[in-house]
């Protein structure tokens, strides 16, 4: 039953209403906020100044965060997005009556805090840890390995966790709607395994796979927890723990917003870099939004 | 065709293996009789649970945050559900652009909604609260609902509320008698999911929060001190209250719609992206 105008203005009501006013009017003053400059006392003074942006794009130390941020980013992505695709196939294709429980475990998963990874993994990882007492214990180990605490890697373990369950929900979804039997029809007319999926599988899934590796990258640059509790003093800043620190220590907060803009802009080119590299890959159609 | 199905099968278990061991470390500790974080556990006992019970901070911090969840599950369930009728039942440019617009808030990190809300907080002089850690909880859950409900009345066979109409119900009468409860589980679904991403939130709720705190952001005070084995505790309460209540929904889901109701909040959530 379709409804009148004047009915469906009505139900979208209170939803424009929060998204203009808890979102847009917000990103609206952040943007302008990051024109603004502080002074001696650490008020905010409206104005209009690009020097926050100069001083983020000339400044070098930035230039680490940056680096910082991708060399977290992007194996966090590729290690969500490559472990997604395998759970997310597996569940599609060969799961047979396991595939409704193992659902619901990945969704449950998704609900698991995120707050208590980033625990878990500080007690699993430590000198004396648990992974290093149970190595002990069971005579694997004599004395306890320097393990991952307190690195990049560490920050890219626990991240790649916590977004897992939800690569491979939006992975699955795309691959649950290919029918079997086109691989099938793949493989009787003499492709290999690696090729059906190469020409078929991946192409078939392509959309998800974008937009599932621009979610995690993204979520993953903008963390400012995760990077604080496992990582590195030095290696481990991200533009994210820099924009929560420009809010909370330095209490520089129009330099904070000018950061997030161009972290902003720098996502946007990692969107057409991507695409472009999809599409050369024959992995993306040539003509989507 | 003979297919070699084990290292698919090894590989799979193995990622289910990374994504639940962390999980069930914390759980395990929680319980844990000993003050040491090593291997094994020693013993089984609430002391940590009893603690942390004693311990205003926690208590103040479970009453905000389950407050906070269940204000924004009824807030969010309201306004997503709603949006969710017009988008599906009057599909048009509109909609589309209100559909695709509502899910610009998940899919930028949560500290931008978090420091955006921030310039909006000092632009209008408005002091943080538990309002404005709803108002946080709101904007990324909503999106959910919208996903959850929609999906649910585009996959309905709409030729029930036909029957009816052709019977001689009223669409009130249809909406009430028909509708609602036929979408009831997926609304009632998207509610809990609402209220447990509510209960974890701790990056927006960060800067939204002042100085009221929540419970993860009680853990997050007590993260920055040196590892305290009453955080496993206050960590498997915010693993299992969501995870209780999300179980108990999808079995009561399947139970009265089959399996597909299961997969339907999955498949759904999962077209976030």
């Amino acid at each position: 039953m379709s409804l009148s105008r004047r009915l469906a203005a009505f139900l979208l009501t209170p939803l424009g209403a929060l998204l203009l006013l808890a979102v847009i009017v917000p990103l609206a003053m952040l943007f302008a906020f990051s024109f603004f400059h502080i002074n001696e006392l650490l008020q905010i003074v409206p104005g209009f100044t690009a020097g926050n942006y100069r001083q983020v794009v000339t400044t070098s130390v930035y230039r680490v965060y940056a680096v910082n941020t991708l060399l977290i980013a992007a194996p966090t992505a590729i290690a969500s997005i490559v472990g997604g695709y395998v759970l997310a196939y597996y569940l599609a294709f060969r799961a047979g009556r396991a595939r409704g429980i193992l659902l619901v475990a990945i969704v449950i998963a998704l609900m698991g805090s995120y707050l208590a990874l980033i625990y878990s993994w500080r007690t699993l990882s430590g000198e004396h840890g648990i992974i290093n007492s149970l190595l002990q214990a069971a005579h694997v180990t004599r004395g306890p390995l320097g393990l991952i605490l307190f690195s990049r890697t560490a920050v890219v373990i626990a991240e790649t966790n916590f977004f897992l369950p939800f690569t491979t929900l939006v992975l699955y979804s795309s691959l649950s709607s290919i029918p079997p039997s086109l691989e099938a029809a793949a493989r009787d007319l003499g492709a290999s395994r690696w090729m059906t999926l190469r020409r078929i599988v991946f192409p078939l899934s392509g959309t998800a796979l974008f937009g599932a590796t621009l979610f995690v990258f993204f979520l993953s640059a903008g963390d400012y927890i995760t990077p604080v509790f496992l990582g590195g003093i030095g290696s481990s800043g991200t533009f994210g723990t820099l924009i929560a620190d420009q809010l909370s220590t330095t209490l520089n907060y129009p330099l904070g917003a000018s950061i997030a803009f161009v972290m902003l802009a720098l996502f946007a080119a990692v969107v057409v870099l991507l695409r472009l590299g999809m599409r050369a890959a024959g992995l993306l159609p040539e003509h989507t939004g | 065709m003979r297919r070699r199905r084990w290292p698919l099968t090894t590989a799979a278990v193995l990622l289910l293996l990374f994504i639940y061991v962390p999980l069930l470390v914390v759980v395990l500790y929680g319980f844990n009789g000993g003050s040491n974080l090593s291997w094994p556990p020693q013993g089984v006992s609430l002391r940590w649970f009893r603690l942390i019970f004693g311990d205003d901070a926690f208590r103040s911090g479970l009453r905000v945050s389950a407050t906070a969840a269940l204000a924004t599950g009824a807030i969010a369930v309201v306004v997503g559900t709603a949006a969710a009728f017009a988008i599906v039942r009057r599909p048009n440019r509109v909609a589309r652009w209100f559909e695709s617009g509502s899910r610009l808030p998940v899919m930028l990190p949560p500290l931008f909604i978090g420091i955006a809300l921030v310039a909006a907080m000092k632009t209008f002089a408005i002091d943080p609260s538990m309002l404005t850690i709803i108002a946080g909880h709101v904007i990324i859950t909503t999106p959910f609902v919208i996903l959850i409900v929609a999906s649910r009345l585009r996959n309905y066979d709409l030729t029930v509320e036909q029957a009816a109409r052709d019977l001689g119900a009223t669409p009130r009468m249809v909406l009430r008698r028909i509708t609602l409860p036929l979408i009831a589980p997926a609304i009632f679904g998207a509610m809990v999911i609402a209220c447990a991403i509510s209960f974890d939130e701790v990056l927006i709720t960060n800067f939204t929060s002042g100085t009221t705190q929540t419970l993860p952001l009680f853990v997050l005070s007590r993260l920055r001190r040196t590892i305290d084995p009453s955080v496993n505790a206050v960590a498997t309460i915010l693993l299992l209250v969501p995870w209780v209540v999300v179980g108990l929904t999808l079995l009561w889901q399947r139970r009265r719609s089959g399996a597909a109701a299961v997969g339907a909040p999955a498949e759904e959530l999962a077209r976030a992206a």
